[in-house]
C-alpha cells in the first residue's frame, strides 16, 4: 500500500468536497496542504469511555475512511486505543514529538475529562519522569504548553460531560433562558490553558466529520476557525457546524409551531419538547448532517427519542427525560 | 529474574497496567491493575430510572448498547413489564450490530498488531508512521502475500465495523451512544426502506465474516501461531448470562444461552444469587463476599494487601465455594454449544468469528421476524409508570462478556442504589481471599517470553480477553490521595 502525495491531495479534496466547499476553496486547500507537512498529533484520553475515538473511526466520506486520515492527514504519534507502541516506547514517541515541536508542530487532542485529583487518571509509567508515574493532568499540562493547537474533543473534554454529573441535585426546572452564542455562561474552561489556540468540539460522542473537518480547516487556514463563546467552531470549510439550533433544522418544527406536542418519547410525528427534547437549546448540525452515513440523529422522525443536548455545556444537567411546560411556540 | 511493567498497555479501552515477573523466559507471576476512575454508581443515585439507559451506556464507548440493554432490562424487571415483540427485536438488532462492530475492532485494530507488523505491511522497513509505529519487535511470523492479506483485512474491517454502526444508527439515531432504547421496548418506528437497508448492510457484513474473518483467524492460528492453542488457558471455567431474547417471557429463550462450564461439563443454569464480590485485594473496606445487589463501595487506598481498584467477582458453582470464572465470546459459544470446550488464546480469538456469524444470522432472522411475523407497524414499546420502592436485575452480555446491572428505587421512584458488574471485572479481577488469581493473571503464568523488555506474548494473552478498563473501574474515590503503586520486589 503505497500512498503518494497525489493520493494525499485527492483524499483531502474528498474531505473538502464532503463539506461542500467550492472549486476555488478546493484549489486553495490543495495548495495549503501541499505547502505544509503533516502535523504530529498527540491524543490523550482522560476520564472518558473512548467513545470519541470509536466515533472518529467511523469517519467515511463516501470514498475514503479513517485509514486515509491516519495515513495522509496526520501523524498520530500517541493514542492509547489505536497505537502499536506499548510501555516506555509509547511514552518515548510522545516525548520525541514534544522535543521536536519547533521543527514539526504538533496538535494536542484531549478526549475525556481532566481530573485534578492525584492518581485519578494515569497515562502511563515513565522511567524518565519523577516518581515514574505520569498522571494525565501532568502530561496534559506539559504537552499543552508546546502544542500549536489544542482540540478538546467530546463532551467530557470540553465541559466535563457525564463525569460532572456527580453531586448534581435532580431538578425538574425548565430551562427558561435559551442559551445563545452571545450570552453563554462560563463553561468551566480551565483558565490555566491557552484559549487562543484551543478549539472545543463537543458531542457525546463528537461527530467524526466535526473532528476531521476541524483538522483540515486548521491546516488549510493555518489558524483556528471562528469560534462561538463556548469555543466551538461556528463553521468549518464554509459549512455551518455549531451555528444553528437542532430545533431550527428539525422536521418536527412545524408541529412545535402548531402546538402539537407528544406526551411520550417514541412519538414519530409530534414535537418532543414537552417530554424533554433539548433541540431548542442545543447548537449542532445533526439533523442536516446526519450520523453514521444513514442520516440518523436522536430526535429524527422514526427514531423518536430526545435531543439530550450533548453539544452543550449543560449536558450533564440531568434528567434527560423531563417535563417541560410553558413552551413558547412563537416562531 | 526480571520485572517488567507494561504501562500504558495499548489497544485496550481505558488505562491498563500489567506487572509481570519473568524468570528463565517464562512469566512466573502477574498482577493486573486499572488506572482510570470514574463514578457512575455514585452519580446515578437520585436520578430517574428512565435516564438509566442513557447515563449508564456512557460507561463504555465501545459497548454502550450493552449497558443500555442491561439498564433497560433492570428497569423493565423492576416494573415487571415485558417489552413488545418489535421492541425486543430492535434491542437485539442494535446490540447485535454493536457486537459485530466491536469484534472486528478487537480482532483487526486492537489485537492483530500483536501478531502482524503493520509497519511492514503498510510501507516496508522504512515506514515509521504512527499510530502503527513503533511496535514491540520479535516473533513476527507472517510475511509476503499473507501479510498483505491481513493488512487488507485491517482496512476492510474498518469499513465493516462502520457499516455495523450504520445498522445500529438506523434504529438508534446514532452510534456510539444511540438514543432509542427505552422501558417497554424501543422508541424507533422504522420504515420498510430502513429494514431493507439494514438487511443489505448485514448481508454484506455476513459475507465479510464468511469470506475473510473466519478464514483469516483460521490462517493466523492454525498455520502461523498454533502454539497459542495451549497458551493463556486461565481458570478454565466459563460463565455466560446469555443474551438476545428470542421471545418475550422466558429468559432461557435466548440466541446465546445462559449457563456455566465448570471445567468438565456445561450446566445450563446460572443463578446470579451465587455471585459474590471478594474485596480482599481491592482497595476497599467493608463487608466481603456481598451479592452485587447489596454491594458497598468504601475505598481505602492504604489498605494492606490491596493492589487493584477492581473487586473480584466470584461464582459459587456448588452454592458454597467460590470459583474464578472467565466471561466473553468463548464462554458464550461453549455454553451455547457452538464451540468445543477448550480454552486458550487462539480459542478465545477464533470463538469471536463463530459468534459473529451466529449473530449476523440472528440479525437477518430478527429483521424477517419484524417485517413478516409482527409487521413493522406493530407497537415498538409498551408505556408504563415507574414503580416506587422496588428492585430490578438486568443480566445480558456485553461484547466482552457477562454484564449485570442491579437497581433499587426509593419511595419517590428515584434510583437509590445501582451496582454494575462488568465483564472486565470478572476477567481482570485480582487475587481473592484464598490467594487465587483472576483469570487473566492465571492465563499469563507460564507464557513464554522471548524478550523480557518487549513482552508481546503477554499482550497476546491479555488482548485475547479484549479488556475494557473504563468499564471495569467505575467506582469513584472520595479523596485525592496518591494511588499506592504495586512494585514487585
Amino acid at each position: 500500500m503505497n500512498i503518494t502525495r497525489r493520493d494525499f491531495l485527492r483524499m483531502a479534496a474528498y474531505a473538502a468536497a464532503a463539506a461542500g466547499v467550492s472549486q476555488f476553496d478546493l484549489f486553495r486547500l490543495q495548495k495549503a496542504l501541499a505547502d505544509n507537512g503533516k502535523p504530529n498529533v498527540i491524543w490523550f484520553e482522560g476520564l472518558g469511555d473512548s467513545g470519541c475515538v470509536v466515533s472518529l473511526a467511523n469517519y467515511f466520506d463516501g470514498t475514503v475512511g479513517i485509514e486515509d486520515v491516519l495515513l495522509n492527514h496526520i501523524e498520530l504519534k500517541f493514542n492509547s486505543v489505536l497505537m502499536g507502541a506499548a510501555g516506555q516506547a509509547a511514552i518515548d514517541a510522545a516525548e520525541a514529538v514534544y522535543a521536536n515541536y519547533l521543527d514539526t508542530p504538533y496538535v494536542l487532542v484531549l478526549t475525556g475529562a481532566i481530573s485534578n485529583l492525584d492518581g485519578y487518571c494515569i497515562v502511563g509509567e515513565d522511567a524518565t519522569h519523577g516518581n515514574g508515574v505520569m498522571q494525565l493532568i501532568e502530561a496534559f499540562n506539559k504537552w499543552e504548553e508546546r502544542a500549536a493547537y489544542v482540540l478538546y474533543v467530546g463532551a467530557c473534554a470540553c465541559y466535563g460531560g457525564v463525569n460532572s454529573m456527580g453531586g448534581n441535585s435532580v431538578s425538574n426546572e425548565t430551562q427558561t433562558i435559551i442559551p445563545t452564542h452571545n450570552n453563554p455562561p462560563n463553561f468551566g474552561r480551565n483558565t490555566n490553558y491557552d484559549y487562543s489556540k484551543s478549539l472545543y468540539i463537543p458531542g457525546c460522542p463528537s461527530h467524526p466529520d466535526w473532528i476531521v473537518l476541524s483538522i483540515v480547516d486548521i491546516l488549510t487556514n493555518a489558524a483556528l476557525p471562528t469560534r462561538d463563546s463556548f469555543g466551538r467552531p461556528l463553521s468549518l470549510l464554509g459549512t455551518p457546524i455549531f451555528a444553528n439550533t437542532v430545533h431550527s433544522q428539525c422536521p418536527r418544527k412545524p408541529e412545535h409551531d402548531a402546538g402539537n406536542f407528544a406526551d411520550h418519547v417514541g412519538d414519530p410525528v409530534k414535537c418532543l419538547r414537552k417530554v424533554g427534547c433539548r433541540g431548542k437549546d442545543t447548537f449542532a448540525d445533526c439533523p442536516t448532517r446526519g450520523w453514521n452515513g444513514v442520516g440518523g440523529y436522536c430526535n429524527k422522525p422514526g427514531i423518536n427519542h430526545l435531543c439530550i443536548g450533548c453539544t452543550q455545556a449543560f449536558f450533564s444537567d440531568v434528567p434527560f427525560n423531563r417535563e417541560i411546560d410553558n413552551i413558547d411556540t412563537t416562531p | 529474574m526480571a520485572t517488567t511493567i507494561v504501562d500504558p498497555l495499548p489497544r485496550v479501552e481505558g488505562h491498563l497496567k500489567v506487572t509481570l515477573q519473568i524468570d528463565s523466559g517464562q512469566i512466573t507471576d502477574a498482577w493486573i491493575a486499572g488506572n482510570l476512575y470514574r463514578g457512575f454508581e455514585n452519580f446515578i443515585n437520585g436520578q430517574s430510572p428512565l435516564d438509566a439507559p442513557l447515563i449508564t451506556q456512557r460507561v463504555c464507548g465501545v459497548c454502550p448498547t450493552a449497558h443500555a440493554v442491561a439498564a433497560v432490562l433492570a428497569i423493565d424487571d423492576a416494573a415487571n413489564v415485558q417489552p413488545t415483540h418489535n421492541g425486543r427485536l430492535m434491542r437485539n438488532l442494535i446490540n447485535g450490530a454493536e457486537f459485530l462492530h466491536s469484534h472486528f475492532l478487537h480482532t483487526y485494530h486492537l489485537a492483530l498488531q500483536d501478531y502482524i507488523d503493520m509497519t511492514a505491511a503498510l510501507g516496508g522497513s522504512t515506514f515509521n508512521q504512527g499510530p502503527w509505529a513503533p511496535v514491540y519487535g520479535g516473533d513476527r511470523r507472517i510475511t509476503g502475500t499473507d501479510l498483505d492479506r491481513f493488512a487488507n483485512s485491517y482496512v476492510t474491517a474498518l469499513r465493516m465495523r462502520k457499516d455495523a454502526h450504520s445498522v445500529g444508527a438506523l434504529l438508534a439515531g446514532k452510534q456510539p451512544h444511540g438514543a432509542s432504547i427505552i422501558g417497554g421496548g424501543c422508541s424507533a418506528t422504522p420504515a420498510a426502506s430502513d429494514i431493507t437497508q439494514m438487511r443489505a448492510l448485514t448481508q454484506q457484513i455476513k459475507d465479510f465474516i464468511e469470506n475473510s474473518y473466519i478464514p483469516d483467524l483460521d490462517l493466523l492460528f492454525n498455520t502461523y501461531y498454533p502454539d497459542y492453542f495451549s497458551i493463556g488457558v486461565g481458570s478454565g471455567r466459563l460463565l455466560s448470562y446469555g443474551a438476545f431474547r428470542q421471545n418475550t417471557g422466558s429468559t432461557n429463550s435466548m440466541l446465546i444461552k445462559r449457563g456455566v462450564y465448570d471445567g468438565s461439563s456445561v450446566i445450563d443454569i446460572m443463578d446470579h444469587n451465587n455471585i459474590v464480590e471478594d474485596i480482599s485485594s481491592g482497595w476497599y473496606l467493608g463487608s466481603d463476599n456481598l451479592h452485587p445487589a447489596a454491594g458497598e463501595t468504601n475505598p481505602d487506598p492504604a489498605k494492606a494487601g490491596g493492589y487493584s481498584w477492581l473487586k473480584a467477582p466470584r461464582y459459587k458453582t456448588d452454592g458454597i465455594l467460590k470459583d474464578v470464572y472467565e466471561v466473553g465470546p468463548l464462554a458464550r459459544m461453549v455454553v451455547t454449544g457452538d464451540y468445543p470446550a477448550q480454552v486458550s488464546v487462539a480459542d478465545r480469538e477464533i470463538s469471536r468469528t463463530v459468534e459473529a456469524l451466529k449473530i449476523a444470522n440472528g440479525m437477518l432472522a430478527w429483521l424477517d421476524e419484524m417485517e413478516n411475523v409482527h409487521g413493522i407497524s406493530s407497537p415498538s414499546y409498551v408505556p408504563y409508570e415507574v414503580p416506587a420502592s422496588t428492585t430490578g436485575v438486568g443480566l445480558t452480555e456485553a461484547i466482552r462478556g457477562a454484564l449485570g446491572h442491579w437497581v433499587e428505587y426509593d419511595a419517590d421512584t428515584k434510583i437509590s442504589h445501582y451496582q454494575i458488574i462488568t465483564p472486565t471485572c470478572w476477567n481482570a479481577s485480582p487475587r481473592d481471599a484464598g490467594g487465587i488469581m483472576g483469570t487473566i493473571e492465571q492465563a499469563l503464568i507460564g507464557t513464554p517470553i522471548l524478550n523480557a523488555g518487549q513482552p508481546v506474548e503477554a499482550l497476546r494473552v491479555i488482548h485475547s480477553y479484549d479488556p475494557c478498563l473504563a468499564c471495569a473501574v467505575h467506582v469513584i474515590r472520595d479523596d485525592g490521595k496518591t494511588i499506592k503503586n504495586f512494585i514487585v520486589g
